[in-house]
């Protein structure tokens, strides 16, 4: 087909062009996929007693996971848009990051040397499990924001990918937050980063390979 | 290079077209379609040199795709660079399509398909035409050709021969043969403004 006949075909009709929002892209899929997550936490895992929300510890998880999926759901956006800059959520999601990281390395040092092993690990070993548990929490919003960024244009696959999966694994995290037992911040600010950044190399691996368009 | 607009021109003259297209506008979006399938020629020209051949249909598959994402424009920002950054991507998925790695390889890609074990006879034909445009390349260039070439080295046995790297004999085959080309096809674009 001549071009200039593909441009008529094209304008024929075209209508004003459609709008993306953050919002109806990621903002409500997330946040049902994070409230599907959270129902199944709560069924396999068991929620957190009640009482517990009368200390600082699930404040802080959902203090730290809420703005983290918030920060990296808006770069994940803008990696899905041609020419978007990234980095002003970029910095405010390592900012949050450094914040935590911070609280952690605080809780660790302020610890009586004997409790520096658990306030970091958790009690028996619960470090083991926690890291796989939000990744599996994850799954529903990763499922959700790769589907989302299939309906956007990514020129760059494995940042998008990578972003994309990063904020399921904060979304998983918040999730997590209601049914995680362990209450330093030291274990938050490492196996829940730990758990988001697992998940942000699964999303940059699969990238090239789901986000092709 | 000619006929080719500064990029801030560029931007100037298809914004306003854009902003009314993208409004629902069908003759203006018309005409930024326009302007954008020339500016995607002129890109494409010169990063499709080798095939001239593709550079419509390429044009075709970017305008294309700029309809179907035109969605994915930010009003705030300006076009240019969302167009580039699509038209980049389709390039590179393009490349990928046909076997390549990046640009830089292009030029070797096909130069590497140079008749080097013809015939007998039709190679020694060859071989004297091909002395005189070696005669012509710089010592190294046409040394490190000689040998990959047209005695059979290995580009490590060469680099063991002259005592340069290997990276280096690959630059000079590289050079060397992207010159002669440039010789023997004057139309590919290569050939130094003076003739």
């Amino acid at each position: 087909m001549d071009t200039d006949e593909l441009i008529g075909t094209l304008s024929r009709g075209a209508g004003p062009a459609p709008r993306v929002s953050l919002r109806r892209a990621f903002g409500w899929p997330l946040a049902a996929a994070t409230g599907v997550s959270l129902a199944v936490g709560v069924l396999l895992l068991g929620a957190v007693p009640a009482d517990q929300f009368a200390t600082s510890a699930p404040w802080i998880k959902l203090a730290y996971t809420g703005p983290l999926a918030m920060a990296l759901g808006i770069a994940a956006f803008a990696a899905g848009l041609p020419a978007r800059r990234l980095r002003p959520a970029l910095s405010a999601a390592a900012m949050l990051v450094a914040l935590m990281a911070g609280l952690g390395l605080t809780a660790w040092l302020t610890a009586p040397p004997s409790a520096r092993a658990a306030v970091l690990l958790g009690a028996d070993g619960s470090w083991v499990g926690c890291a796989p548990r939000v990744v599996l929490l994850a799954l529903p919003a990763f499922v959700v924001a790769i589907a989302a960024m299939r309906r956007l244009a990514p020129v760059r696959l494995r940042a998008a990918g990578g972003l994309a999966g990063a904020t399921a694994g904060a979304c998983g995290a918040f999730a997590y937050a209601f049914c995680c037992p362990e209450s330093s911040a030291a274990y938050v600010a490492l196996w829940y980063t730990a758990a988001v950044a697992a998940c942000g190399v699964a999303g940059a691996l699969a990238g090239p390979r789901l986000l092709r368009w | 290079m000619t006929g080719v607009e500064p990029a801030d021109a560029f931007e100037a003259s298809l914004a306003p077209l854009w902003r009314r297209a993208q409004a629902g506008d069908e003759a203006a979006y018309r005409d930024a379609l326009r302007r954008m399938a020339a500016r995607l020629r002129s890109y494409l020209r010169r990063r499709l040199a080798e095939r001239p051949d593709d550079v419509e249909d390429l044009v075709q598959d970017i305008l294309i795709a700029v309809h179907v994402q035109r969605r994915t424009h930010d009003p705030a920002l300006p076009v240019s660079p969302w167009l580039h950054a699509i038209a980049r991507y389709r390039l590179v998925d393009h490349w990928r399509r046909h076997g390549r790695r990046d640009a830089l390889h292009d030029a070797v890609d096909d130069l590497d398909d140079w008749p080097a074990e013809d015939a007998p006879h039709e190679a020694a034909a060859a071989r004297r035409d091909l002395g005189v445009l070696l005669a012509r390349l710089p010592a190294a260039q046409r040394r490190a050709i000689e040998l990959t070439r047209l005695e059979g080295m290995s580009v490590t046995e060469a680099a063991l021969h002259t005592g340069a790297s290997v990276s280096a004999i690959k630059v000079q085959v590289h050079r060397g043969l992207k010159r002669l080309a440039a010789w023997v096809r004057p139309d590919a674009g290569g050939r130094p403004p003076a003739d």
